[in-house]
Parts: C-alpha cells; structure tokens; sequence
C-alpha cells in the first residue's frame, strides 16, 4: 500500500475516510479526512483544495495578475485595500518580523535577487550594493491600516513575496474549512513544508507524522504526534525537493543584508497554527536555538526540534 | 437573521423570485421615478454597494474595493456568514439582508450584484429603476424574456447594466480578437469548445444556508445548468470572434452519473451553426478534466487555443509563415509547436509605447479580467463608454446557452430566429 509523504499508510487510517491531493504553490497539496459519509466528506475536501487554489491566485508574487502582484505595483502610489486573506497573513508576518528581530521579513525579494545574481556570476554583491538593496527591504515600511484593511508601501522599490508563510497559512485555511463543515478529523499537508493534524487521527491519540532526516530525503528522526496543532519545517531535505523554488544552501540575514549559514541542518517547530509555525520555522532557522528557547518560553504552544548533521563518530 | 425575510422563509424567497422575475418580464417597463442618471466626474468617488456575496460575489468585491474612487458604502446577503465576510473586506460598508431597503439609499450610485441566475432580473431591474448602474454577474438571467427586460430597462434609464462574461476584459483575449480580425486565421469556419472538470459541482451546505440557497445550480427551477454557468462564458467568446450569434442549435445531454437528487444535466455536447456557416462544438461534462476549459478557433490559415491560462496560435502547415513569427515565443504540448498569444509580447504594446499609451496597457497586463470588467464597469459609469460586456451583449449569449438546452431537452434541431436575439 503507498505511504504518503508523512510515512502513513491507507492502513494506518483504515478506508474510513478520503484522500485526495492537488498541485498548488508548486507542491502537493494533500488532506486525509475521517468520516462516515464519504461522498460528503469527499465534497468538502475538494472545496477546501478548491480554496488552496484561489489562495495561490491571490498570494503568487510569480503571477502577474495575483492580488500580491497588485498590491506590489500600486501600494506604493496609494494605499490598496487587501482581502481578509492577505491582510491576516500580512499582519502576521509583520508580528512576526518584530517578535523575531526581522529574521522572517517577506519584503526581502531584493536581497533575494541579489545573491542569486551573486551565483550566478560568481561575484559577491559589495557593501554599496547591499545597502541600495536593503533600502527596498524591510516589513517595517509595509503600513497596514487595521481600520481599513488598507496596505501602503512606505518607499518605492518595496515588493511582497509570500513564500515564507503563504503556504502554512494555505494548509490552515483549508482545515479551517474542514472544521467548518464539521470534518473533526483529518491531516492537511502543503509539500513537505507544513502540516496540521486536526483531532484524535486515526489510533485516537492525533496524528503520528515524521521529522525528516535533514540530509536523507526518505530518512526520519523522529515522530510526532500532531493534535490540533501544526508543523512547519525549514531546511534540510525540504530545500532540495524539486518542488522548492528557492534552494540555496545558504540563507539569508534580512537585517544586514548578508548570507548566513544556519547552526542547524533543519528546524522544525511546532504551533497551534500552520502560518505561525511556516513563518517561525524560517525565523528560527537563521535566528538559532538560543533565541528559539527564548520565544518558545515566552509563547504558549510554541515547541521548536533542531536537527544537527553529525560527524562520523559523534 | 432567523431564516426569514420580511415574513418569507429564504426558500420561498428564492422560489419567489424566479417566479416574479417572470412575470415581470412579461410587462412593460412603467415609470421610472426614481431613476436619475447623474453626472458623475473622473475624479468624483462611486458609493457602491454589493448584493450577493458568496463565492463569486466575495470574489467580486475584494477586487472592487480596490478600484481608485470606489467606495462600498453597502452589501447585502440574506446568508450572515457571507454578509460578515462582505463587511470584513469592505470595512466602512453598512450590511444588510435585504436588498430592497439596501436600494432605498439615495448615496448609492451603483450595484455590483452576484446572486443565483433566478434573481438577476429581478434585482437588477429594482436597482436600475431606483437610479443606479448596476454590475450583474452572468449569465444574464434565468429566462431570455428577463433578459431582454433587463435590457430595456437599461437603455430606457439611461443607466450603465454590464454583464459580467469578464473574457472580453481578458487582454490576452482582446489580442487574440485583434489577431483574428487582422486576419491571422484566415477564415474562420469551425469551433471547438469544452469546460471538462471532474468534479460533482455539490457544494457542502453551510450551517446557516439551505441546499437550495447552496446548490441552486443543480435544480432546473433555479439553474440552466452547464450551459449558463460554463458554456455561456465560452459561447460568449466565440460570438465575439465570428462576430455573429448563432441561428440553430442541435444537443444532446443526460443526467448520467452524480444521481444524487439533482435534476440538471451532468454532460452536455451542443453544435451550434452562425449564419456565415460557422460550426461551433460545445461540450461540458463532470466526469472527466481532459483539456479542462479552452476555446479552439480553427480558420483557414491556422488555429487559436484561448483559454484563462496560456493563450496558443498554431499555423496551419500550408499556410505562410508570418513575418514576425521567428521572433515569437514558442512552445509545445501534446507534440504540437505553437506560438504562446501574450498580449504583453505583442508588437501592438511596441506601437502603443511610440503612440505614449503604454502605460495604461501595461498597467492592463498586470491585472486580473475580473478587476479589468470592474475597472471597465466603474469607468463607463463616468464617462459614458459602452462596457466590453454591454446588455446586448449579455442578451445574446443568453440566447445562445438557453436554446441549447431547449433543443437538448426536445432531442432535435431548433431554429434561433433573429428576432429572438432583439432588445
């Protein structure tokens, strides 16, 4: 019988149920639901992927014509109303940004830009450049309105790339859709980034999923038990899937400007929700365990897993 | 909200409304006191409000908000999840569940309405007799009579009625109409078209909604099926390109597989004919995705793919080569080579750039059709112009999609005599 991608079987959780998938935000979307009525439950899981699909055509910054891409072009000329989505996805990422000294900031496209470029041509970008860079960077010129749901760049150049959170909050919106049409039980997945376990799973006790490896792509290192919460992973295998865009092997500092390498081969963490855990996930891989320990005191429901590559021997 | 209005339970509310809609179809127009086509300025604000605020509708007014100088002043929903929704995208909007005293505001200038095909007219009539233009979304109504009403009213009001068949805001699509018009196909003598999905179209029903407030499209007394909430997208698209409407129609379609207490079809496959010959092939099932939604325009000297997605010519092979062909974006599926249609590649945004238009096209390209329909909507409200979908427009494809099903449900050839067609 073919696992899924958390390493669970169609016998794990019985045929009392559905599965289905769907590509979105270039990976694979996929919820297992438990319930009686299958033709029902069948229905409200396609509308929930139904709405992982609308999200996609909103928040892309790769789509020309997306909500994002919107707000992009005119938000520095006036202030842009948002959907209720974005605006919520946006005012966390900015609650975020503050709590995690910028680590996680989705203004830093141009940075972004700039060390591919670096890559590509084999020379490092030097002071001045990263500088002018870092003059369209930074959540703290994203005004939102709260009154108004009204979005206004502070300064010209200022873009808004969803890719550190989008996807969480994709994979929360659609349980949140489940739970709405009163499906209790199910595991949502966006790739291999995110997941939610929504109530008992299948042995009653939530829903057992697997911290990957950080360096085999099939490897596990431990297992989960997921209750109403979620889980988000940064690093490690995650960055070499195909369907990972952005694959760099190293990350990159919004606040300075810099590259970085991260103490950790992959950091999982673990909140009661998608958005917040994707979004703390890339935060606590550039920030590190120490200043994880800190958040985590300071957050109920916050829990955070760092990987380490060890030498032979060790 | 308790489930009634105005003493009417939601059920007979909607059941209600396709009925009077009818009946005022079949009268004359009246008296317009209230209506009043006031000036309005290019840089004066719109008051708008929104009636019907479901999934399309939501859909609608996120990207209306967003219109410079228009502000949603109110929206209405008889269902409280979806009028919440409504005032949580437009903030300063006052709600309401009723959409009658909703246009009893004399500050409201113009409606932006998306609620089930049965109710179109009624609303959209209501709302043009009180002095307002009204946005409706497709197809344009539940019968060809109310359409025509809807029209009438329109040009006797001398208020703006678009209709909302947003392929005609599509840039992609109007370079592609460009192109045809130009001659790139030759001749064009036949067309294919399919929405294929695989999916059983049910939604769930919301803890505060009904089946028939949730799935009206699956019920003939409140939906024309396929045809009117698919086809008629696609049909609109191809009167537009042969530049005819259809005068016959040939069907067949059948309620075959989701046997789940629906009474609309689950296939259709249609032949129209256009009096310059044209043959146009429609098909749209729930069984099957293959080729998804695409429209194939197919002339003497090459074919053109439409669709939402990526936009493809493809030359026929005895045809000659177009000049600026070696320079165009290529690309192949299925084995077949075709040049990609974007309307931000086209030489014309070359031309407009000398003309010192380009910043309005390119601004275009970056937007989605059914922000440029609303742009377009708001737009006609201030200076006049006639919206790419206008009620003539509407009327015709609504022709088109409801004869389909008549000559489906009679399992014969009918006639559309021209007349048909006529406000």
């Amino acid at each position: 019988m073919r696992a899924n991608k958390w390493g669970m079987a169609n016998a794990e959780w019985g045929m009392n149920g559905v599965r289905l998938s769907r590509h979105a935000m270039a990976c694979e979307f996929e919820i297992i639901a438990i319930g009686e009525d299958r033709a029902a439950l069948r229905d409200i899981v396609e509308l929930a992927l139904d709405e992982v699909e609308k999200l996609e055509e909103r928040l892309s910054c790769f789509r020309p014509t997306s909500e994002v891409s919107y707000i992009n072009s005119e938000a520095t000329a006036r202030p842009v109303i948002a959907s209720p989505d974005l605006f919520r996805i946006l005012s966390l990422a900015k609650q975020v940004w503050s709590d995690t000294a910028g680590a996680l900031d989705v203004t830093s496209g141009p940075l972004v830009g700039l060390w591919r470029k670096a890559e590509k041509t084999g020379t490092e970008p030097d002071e001045q450049a990263i500088a002018a860079v870092l003059e369209k960077v930074g959540m703290g010129r994203v005004l939102l309105d709260d009154a108004t749901h009204a979005v206004q760049f502070e300064s010209e150049g200022i873009s808004i790339n969803l890719g550190s959170i989008g996807k969480g909050y994709a994979v929360g919106k659609a349980a949140s859709i489940l739970s709405e049409y009163g499906v209790e039980c199910a595991l949502v997945s966006g790739g291999r980034s995110s997941v939610i376990g929504m109530g008992p799973g299948p042995d009653g006790d939530g829903w057992r999923v697997g911290i990957r490896h950080p360096s085999k792509l099939d490897g596990r290192v431990d297992e989960i038990l997921l209750r109403d919460q979620a889980m988000s992973t940064s690093g490690g295998p995650a960055q070499l899937d195909a369907d990972v865009e952005e694959r760099f092997e190293h990350i990159i500092d919004p606040t300075t400007g810099m590259q970085a390498r991260s103490e950790a081969a992959s950091v999982s963490v673990i909140a009661p929700d998608a958005a917040l855990s994707d979004a703390l996930a890339t935060a606590f891989y550039l920030r590190g365990r120490e200043f994880a320990e800190r958040y985590c005191s300071e957050h109920e429901g916050v829990r955070a897993i760092f990987s380490y590559e060890c030498a032979p021997g060790d | 909200m308790n489930g009634e209005i105005d003493g009417i339970t939601r059920r007979d509310f909607l059941k209600g409304s396709v009925a009077t809609a009818a009946a005022i179809g079949l009268g004359s127009v009246g008296v317009f006191t209230h209506a009043s086509a006031e000036m309005i300025g290019p840089n004066d604000t719109i008051n708008a409000a929104m009636i019907g605020i479901g999934s399309q509708g939501g859909m609608l007014l996120e990207r209306a908000v967003k219109v410079p100088n228009v502000k949603f002043v109110a929206c209405c929903d008889i269902q409280p999840s979806h009028l919440k929704h409504a005032l949580d995208v437009a903030k300063d909007a006052e709600g309401y569940d009723d959409y009658k005293r909703l246009l009893e505001r004399k500050d409201v200038q113009a409606i932006v309405c998306a609620v089930p095909i049965g109710m179109h007219a009624q609303i959209a009539v209501d709302a043009l007799r009180a002095g307002k233009h009204v946005f409706s979304e497709k197809m344009m109504a539940y019968t060809i009579e109310d359409a025509k009403h809807m029209a009438r009213v329109a040009r006797q009001t001398g208020l703006k009625l678009q209709i909302g068949h947003q392929r005609r805001s599509n840039p992609n699509y109007q370079h592609a109409y460009k192109m045809i018009q130009d001659g790139l196909l030759g001749k064009v003598t036949h067309v294919r078209a399919q929405w294929n999905r695989n999916a059983s179209w049910r939604r769930p029903v919301p803890k505060d909604s009904t089946e028939e407030l949730t799935n009206w499209r699956l019920y003939r007394k409140s939906s024309q099926g396929l045809m009117a909430e698919l086809g008629s997208h696609q049909i609109d698209v191809v009167n537009w390109v042969v530049g005819e409407v259809p005068c016959s129609v040939v069907g067949i379609g059948g309620l075959d597989y989701y046997k789940d207490g629906r009474d609309i079809n689950d296939n259709v496959q249609v032949v129209y004919q256009y009096p310059n010959g044209v043959k146009f092939t429609y098909q749209s099932i729930c069984t099957n995705q293959y080729d998804g939604a695409t429209e194939e325009i197919m002339g003497t000297k090459g074919t053109m793919v439409l669709s939402e997605g990526p936009c493809m010519f493809y030359r026929e092979p005895k045809s000659d080569e177009e000049v600026w062909e070696s320079m165009a974006h290529k690309d192949s599926s299925g084995g077949k080579s075709g040049i990609v249609l974007d309307a931000s590649k086209s030489p014309r945004l070359a031309k407009a750039a000398a003309d010192g238009t380009a910043i309005a096209e390119v601004a275009k390209l970056k937007k989605d059709a059914y922000t440029l329909e609303l742009e377009d909507f708001f737009l006609s409200i201030r200076d006049g112009h006639e919206p790419f979908c206008s009620p003539k427009v509407g009327l015709e494809t609504c022709v088109a999609a409801i004869k389909a099903n008549d000559a489906m449900d009679a399992k014969g050839w009918l006639e559309i005599p021209a007349e048909m067609y006529k406000i």
